[in-house]
């Protein structure tokens, strides 16, 4: 969109003002402080956003009824029209929108003008004074910092931005070096703690040796305690020694002397006088026992004779207990005849059925003569399987023989009728006369094409023909000239007839001469033209009269072919009249039509070829057929002859047969067995009958009468309860007969006893040399006494060699023993042994001292604490150097991801910050040559031409200036790239220019207007209206108006 | 000139009671196991000696670490000396870096057995069986001529007892690589290896020098982490390595050396494996194509293809899975990693009483750091810049540092010292890997794409 033409009826302090821009993009307009500048650009953005109230607030305070107006005329694409704005009570004004036929537009109408721009946008982009110009934060609204910083940082500068965090939270996760947290942290920590606790443990080597100093202290004193105790030990010894030698030296002393004093016995038996008491007290005792034995002996004879038993019974107990023992088996024998019986019932009852089944003609004895063995069964199985094999084979050999029988009927069926359809008596006469019609068709039908193409060349020569004919007809000119020569000539011709005649005959020859050459002229020259045309006509004569003949033989070979097509065949078709049949079908519906017919020849000539294959067949299979017809019927005659011979009746059905086998089968079986439980039921009978006989013979043996030998059951049961009371009396007999003999037994033992000690008590006797028993005792005790010193001398004795062998090394005379002074001794052997034990106390705590070192020992040699810090301190050793290592990758990560991240921010950055630096670059005569902002930030970074980046803040006023409008010139190509082009205002922003930045930025916005922006430059300033006049901008002058003082608001 | 036979054990870089390097996350069988797998390499040295009945052993370096003032070292050592003493096994002591001579004069109680060289005390020692010599042993130095071997009093050709040729004693010699001016560190912790500055070639160097000497039967070679030997014209020369691999680079088999020294003076030298604990290191390439199946199978294959100690009593695996594609990226899930280890714990067949305990380290292919965004220009320049570093060098992380805002100079100076230490490798695979989670795309995106 571009302004053409600004008016204004009222607005601020204008009133009636017409400004006429001009087309070459850049309008300058001048005008001092006050002329209304800011107005006019308020104006504008009113128009075409609405006025606000500040704009309209306050002023025309003498007249509020007149509405503020003005128009601006605009050219969009070439259409133009006129945008005018009203002020209107609760509103930004009404809207008249006409176009150059002063036709109205809709509101809408403006937006479209307006390409939707945003009035924020418009302020702060498009129309921006001194004071938009210098505010940073105009470019940080949000839209415009939008479209400055793009809407998005690409994906890889995403993924750098996202990638710093990441970055940032590994390296804190392994270290943080400002709050001393992290894995590596942790390490350390732990490392000095391990670090110091190995320190605390260092101590222990030293410890460890001055413990073992102190323990071999310890084993010198005890080695020395030991060694006294030694001592005093080897003195407590010698007195200890004496003291237990000289009691049983001693002893001997006085038992030696009285055996001296004791008179000798000679063989006094040992232990005599006990030896005579005791066979006195055993005779005693013998005599008592004997006679109560035998005493014992006669009662129980007594007893056993009171007793009563039958000598009959006693005779045949065993027998009867035989008997008695046989009794289940007598029970169990009577039941099984019962089972017998009554199986042997059931048996024949079984028989007579089966009889009944296999017929009246059936009896026992028939049975009996059937034979049933296996080689019966198997000769009958396989007379069986070979005539049911000659039947199955006759039987599938007559299905088969139906089967293609009744294909071969439906097959000839179909092929009569297909026959009859086709009216063909005969199939390959038909099929000869169908190829024969079709080869004729098909060549009509290439003739008739022929035909076709000969008659199309005759035309094609023909129109050929008229063409060059044409082309004889020569163009107007020609005509003219050949008219003009042909008139020329006769009116030489009759001029010279004239002439000749009347003036002069050579004048008349000559003119008669010159009008025949002219005729001369006129037809060689018509030759000549159509001397090429007339050769043409005569050749395409020639072609069409050749053409014509090939037609005439074509036309003649078509009708010999017609007729031999609509000669009717000789196979039966059907012929219709010619003219119905050329009406029914056209050349090549009788080709196609003929095709078929030769084609359903060919199939039904192949299925007659068939069915003759088929019917040759059956005939082959009919004589098969009949041979095993004779087979079946030899193996029925051989069938019925075995069945015969078996004993069976005749059949000629293998499975009734079979079944009368399985029936007199079962039939001889149940007869089998019918014998047998008979003859089992007759030797059970027998052997009961036998045993009864036996019974009762016995019972007459024993004299029992009265009992009944019929049932023998009963009269077992009653010799049981004989056998039983006569076992009980017997084996109390038995008991008190054994009784009786032991007695007796032991009486006489008694017996032999008394004699043995009577005789002994007589030898002792006689061995003592005495006679009486006073006199045995008085020997026994002399000898006693003698035994019992001599014992005590030997103990003294042996008491005195072991203490001798205790102590080997020590030495003792009997001066020693006979001056031995057992008090004296003893006070030696107490003061000894108390040194002793006062030494002995201190060994044990000598010993309680080194076994405390030596536990102490112990425990500090199992210390693995040491081992256990120190594998744990290279465990953490070797994890604080991976995760350095991870440490050093993460930190080295992200350095090479920042490099990367400058590198981008530098280099990629949005096109319009690149648009915008080159304008900068211009604008400040190439100070400044690159803008760029850091990723993921809002904050707009200069480099200049040393490669310092500076931040906006801080460059110069002028600078930052240069720097904003260079951006918004970016924004504008955007803007204009994206179809928005809307006019430039800009209000004295050159006023902190310096004179070089501002003569460049003046041939900036000229080459930028050329580009197609409208630019609408205000200033109060001489020089700079005379600059761009210099450049060939001639600046618009604005209308010097004087408005009442109060209403003054530009400026 | 025939030698009386004799047998030794030579032993080195014991480093009693100290602990290995990142064995990884342990459970408290593993971790006792650990703790004590140096005393458990020296209690099985002393066995050794006494069951092979051994003349005398020989420890040539670094047997303790005198810096972390351990007790348990001192007693370990002490008791395996005195168990020595009771067999009349004598122990030759070289001092290394980490136990230097006043370390040993520190030790009381060391038993008569005892012998301790030092670089001032150059004299020989004569090792006497039946009251005649058998070997002579003496430190050997660079610079010194071969005149030293009639030093040795018994060095007299001595004729043996049954008759027959006159026998020499069979000539030790001690070297120390960190002897020979190599500036030593205090404790391992610092430093990533006993002879840090000893490159191969002029340990090589120094020691063919001493062979051709001919001063010496047997070199001795301590304070050397591996395990190797030089032949030379007349000798050779041996370093038995460490006896337990303290570092995930000391991985395979250790142990000590048996020696044995036939009458023709033949040496030969034996492994006697002692150590607990074995460091395993398989590495596995997979491609964009290979299935998680695909790599279970393979680890597994990996495994089985190494042959075990009967000694061994725990393997700290540690996997380098290098490739590129979506089953490696899959791995970076710490969970897909666990249920391959437990499946590589459950699945493997190791040898009875072996246990195990695996790792997974991650490398990415070097196509993924050289570049493969061609439609992506953010990772691809990401990726362009790290390459640009490349190889990392400490000047590059001390670059890096200066950056960093520091709010005073503790965290500086930590960071600068681990700079030294730290796994370039591993800075540059999580650098990538980080550009990868904030650049790449994920799977679901590739397949949206």
């Amino acid at each position: 969109m571009k302004i053409t033409n600004i008016e204004i009826q009222k607005f601020g302090a204008w009133r009636d003002l017409s400004l006429s821009l001009r087309d070459n993009g850049l309008n300058v307009f001048y005008g001092p402080n006050e002329a209304g500048k800011s107005t006019l650009m308020r104006f504008i953005r009113g128009v075409l956003y609405g006025f606000k109230p500040g704009d309209t607030f306050g002023t025309d305070r003498h007249n509020r009824t007149i509405p503020w107006e003005g128009t601006l005329r605009v050219d969009r694409d070439g259409e133009r029209c006129s945008v005018r704005r009203t002020t209107h009570e609760n509103s930004r004004g009404r809207i008249d929108i006409v176009d150059a036929a002063n036709k109205q537009l809709p509101e809408d109408w403006l937006n479209e003008l307006l390409a939707d721009t945003d009035e924020t946008i418009f302020e702060r982009v498009f129309a921006i004074g001194l004071q938009e110009l210098q505010e940073l934060s105009t470019l940080h609204d949000d839209e415009v910092s939008q479209h400055i910083y793009g809407l998005t940082l690409g994906p890889e500068g995403q993924r750098l931005l996202e990638t710093q965090p990441q970055a940032d939270q590994e390296r804190r996760r392994l270290l943080n070096p400002h709050d001393g947290t992290g894995r590596l942290a942790t390490l350390f920590d732990r490392l000095d703690q391990i670090n110091a606790e190995i320190e605390s443990l260092r101590h222990q080597r030293g410890e460890h040796a001055d413990l073992c100093h102190e323990r071999s202290l310890w084993n010198d004193t005890i080695a020395e305690l030991r060694s006294r105790h030694a001592g005093l030990d080897s003195q407590l010894r010698g007195h200890k020694f004496l003291e237990r030698v000289w009691t049983p030296w001693q002893q001997t002393q006085q038992i030696q002397r009285e055996l001296d004093r004791l008179p000798v016995v000679a063989s006094f038996p040992e232990n005599g006088l006990a030896r005579f008491e005791e066979f006195d007290s055993e005779l005693t005792t013998a005599l008592k026992c004997r006679d109560a034995v035998l005493a014992e002996a006669n009662q129980l004879r007594k007893d056993e004779e009171q007793l009563n038993v039958d000598p009959e019974f006693q005779k045949h107990f065993g027998t009867v207990q035989g008997f008695v023992d046989q009794r289940e088996w007598i029970r169990e024998l009577e039941d099984q005849i019962a089972d017998a019986e009554s199986q042997s019932s059931e048996f024949h009852r079984q028989l007579d059925q089966q009889l009944e089944k296999l017929g009246t003609e059936w009896s026992l004895d028939r049975l009996k003569s059937v034979d049933t063995t296996p080689t019966a069964h198997y000769r009958l199985a396989t007379e069986a399987r070979t005539y049911q094999s000659a039947l199955a084979r006759r039987s599938k050999l007559k299905r088969r023989l139906q089967r293609m029988s009744n294909t071969c009927q439906v097959r000839m069926g179909a092929l009569a009728d297909r026959q009859k359809e086709l009216h063909a008596d005969d199939i390959d006469v038909s099929l000869r006369e169908s190829r024969t019609r079709l080869g004729h068709l098909q060549e009509l039908s290439s003739l008739t094409v022929r035909e076709d193409e000969l008659e199309h060349n005759l035309g094609s020569l023909a129109l050929h023909r008229e063409r060059l004919e044409a082309r004889l007809s020569l163009p107007k000119w020609v005509y003219g000239v050949l008219a003009f020569f042909g008139v020329t000539g006769v009116f030489l011709a009759i001029l010279g007839v004239i002439t000749g005649v009347t003036t002069d005959g050579i004048v008349g020859t000559i003119y008669a001469f010159l009008g025949a050459s002219c005729a001369g002229f006129l037809w060689a020259f018509k030759r000549h033209c159509e001397r090429d045309v007339r050769g043409n006509l005569d050749q395409l004569d020639r072609e069409y009269q050749e053409i014509e003949f090939h037609l005439q033989q074509t036309r003649d070979a078509i009708a010999g072919l017609r007729a031999a097509v609509d000669t009717p065949p000789v196979g039966g078709q059907s012929k219709k009249p010619d003219a119905e049949q050329q009406a029914d079908h056209t050349l090549a519906e009788r080709i196609e039509q003929q095709q078929r017919r030769v084609k359903i020849l060919e199939e039904l000539s192949r299925e007659n070829r068939e069915i003759y294959a088929l019917r040759r067949r059956m005939t082959e299979r009919r004589a098969k057929f009949r041979t095993l017809q004779r087979k079946a019927s030899t193996a029925r005659q051989e069938w019925c002859l075995l069945l015969e011979q078996m004993g069976f009746t005749e059949t000629v059905k293998i499975a009734d047969a079979f079944e009368t086998w399985h029936q007199v089968l079962n039939a001889k079986e149940q007869l089998r067995n019918c014998e047998i439980i008979d003859k089992e039921r007759q030797n059970l009978r027998r052997s009961w009958q036998s045993y009864r006989q036996r019974i009762e013979e016995l019972g007459h043996r024993m004299h029992r009468w009265d009992l009944n030998y019929e049932q023998p059951l009963d009269v077992l049961d009653f010799w049981e309860e004989e056998l039983k009371e006569f076992a009980e009396n017997r084996k109390q007999q038995q008991r008190l007969r054994r009784d009786e003999k032991a007695r007796r037994t032991e009486a006489a033992e008694y017996q032999e006893r008394i004699d043995e000690l009577k005789m002994q008590r007589s030898v002792l006797l006689v061995q003592g040399g005495a006679t009486t028993r006073e006199e045995f005792e008085d020997r026994s005790d002399s000898v006693e006494r003698r035994i019992e010193l001599e014992d005590q001398l030997a103990l003294a004795q042996a008491e005195l060699t072991e203490a001798a062998a205790t102590e080997p090394e020590l030495a003792i005379v009997e001066e020693d023993l006979r001056a031995y002074d057992p008090d004296e001794n003893a006070e030696h052997i107490l003061t000894l042994e108390e040194e002793g034990q006062d030494l002995q106390g201190d060994i044990e705590h000598a010993f309680e001292n080194l076994g405390r070192i030596k536990r102490e020992v112990e425990v500090l040699e199992a210390d693995r604490r040491g081992t256990t810090l120190r594998f744990e301190r290279n465990q953490i050793e070797a994890e604080v150097k991976a995760v350095a290592a991870d440490w050093f990758a993460a930190e080295w990560a992200a350095q090479t991801v920042e490099k990367i991240r400058a590198n981008y921010e530098r280099n990629c950055q949005p096109a319009k910050l690149a648009a915008a630096a080159r304008y900068l670059e211009r604008l400040s005569c190439g100070k400044y040559r690159n803008i760029w902002t850091p990723l993921g930030k809002r904050h707009l970074r200069v480099d200049d031409d040393r490669h310092n980046s500076l931040v906006v803040e801080h460059l110069s006023n002028g600078t930052r200036e240069q720097l904003f409008l260079a951006i918004r010139m970016a924004l504008l190509d955007d803007f204009a790239e994206q179809g928005i082009r809307l006019p430039m205002v800009l209000d004295d922003v050159f006023v902190n220019f310096d004179q070089t930045r501002t003569e460049a930025a003046v041939d900036e916005l000229i080459d930028f207007a050329r580009q197609g922006h409208q630019v609408l430059f205000f200033t109060c300033h001489l020089h700079l209206a005379q600059m761009f006049e210099s450049k060939g901008v001639e600046p618009i002058r604005l209308p010097e108006h004087r408005p009442p003082r109060e209403e003054r608001l530009a400026g | 000139m025939p030698f009386e036979a004799l047998r030794f054990i030579h032993a080195s870089n014991v480093y009693l009671d100290h602990q290995l390097q990142d064995p990884g996350t342990a459970n408290d069988e593993h971790k006792r196991l650990l703790e004590d797998a140096t005393t458990t390499a020296f209690e099985r040295l002393i066995d050794h000696a006494v069951q092979r009945q051994v003349d005398f052993l020989l420890l040539t370096g670094n047997t303790f670490v005198e810096a972390e003032h351990s007790l348990r070292a001192r007693v370990v050592l002490l008791n395996g000396f005195r168990k020595l003493a009771e067999h009349d096994i004598e122990v030759f002591v070289v001092p290394g870096a980490v136990d230097p001579p006043f370390a040993w004069k520190n030790c009381d109680n060391l038993p008569e057995n005892v012998v301790q060289f030092s670089i001032d005390n150059e004299e020989p020692v004569a090792v006497l069986r039946g009251g005649h010599v058998i070997a002579s042993i003496a430190p050997a130095v660079l610079g010194s001529t071969g005149s030293r071997r009639p030093i040795v009093p018994a060095v007299r050709s001595e004729r043996p007892r049954g008759g027959g040729a006159p026998t020499r004693p069979f000539a030790i010699g001690l070297f120390n690589p960190a002897d020979e001016g190599t500036e030593l560190l205090p404790t391992e912790t610092s430093a990533s290896q006993s002879c840090p500055s000893e490159s191969d070639v002029e340990l090589e160097q120094h020691v063919t020098s001493l062979l051709n000497t001919g001063t010496f039967d047997y070199l001795a070679v301590g304070c050397h982490d591996l395990r190797r030997t030089w032949h030379g014209n007349s000798g050779l020369s041996h370093s038995p390595g460490c006896p337990q691999g303290r570092r995930s680079t000391h991985a395979g088999p250790h142990g000590c050396t048996l020696v044995e020294v036939d009458a023709e003076g033949t040496v030969n030298c034996h492994m006697l494996p002692v150590a607990a604990v074995r460091w395993v290191n398989l590495a596995v390439e997979i491609e964009p194509e290979t299935s998680q199946d695909d790599l279970l199978m393979h680890m597994l294959g990996e495994l089985q293809t190494i042959q075990s100690e009967t000694v061994e009593t725990l393997w700290l695996v540690k996997w380098m899975i290098r490739g590129c594609g979506p089953l490696w990226q899959a791995l970076q899930s710490e969970s897909l990693r666990n249920n391959v280890l437990e499946f590589c714990e459950l699945e493997a067949e190791l040898p009875p009483g072996v246990q195990q305990q695996h790792r997974i380290r991650l490398q990415s292919a070097e196509s993924v750091l050289e570049g493969d965004h061609e439609t992506d220009w953010l990772p691809r320049e990401y990726m362009q810049h790290l390459q640009a570093e490349q190889p990392l060098t400490r000047e590059t992380l001390s670059a890096l540092l200066q950056q960093v805002d520091f709010p005073d100079t503790r965290w500086s100076k930590r960071l600068q010292a681990l700079s030294a230490v730290t796994s370039r490798d591993a800075i540059t695979h999580r650098a990538q890997q980080l550009g990868i989670e904030w650049f790449g795309t994920t799977p679901e995106e590739e397949a949206a794409a």
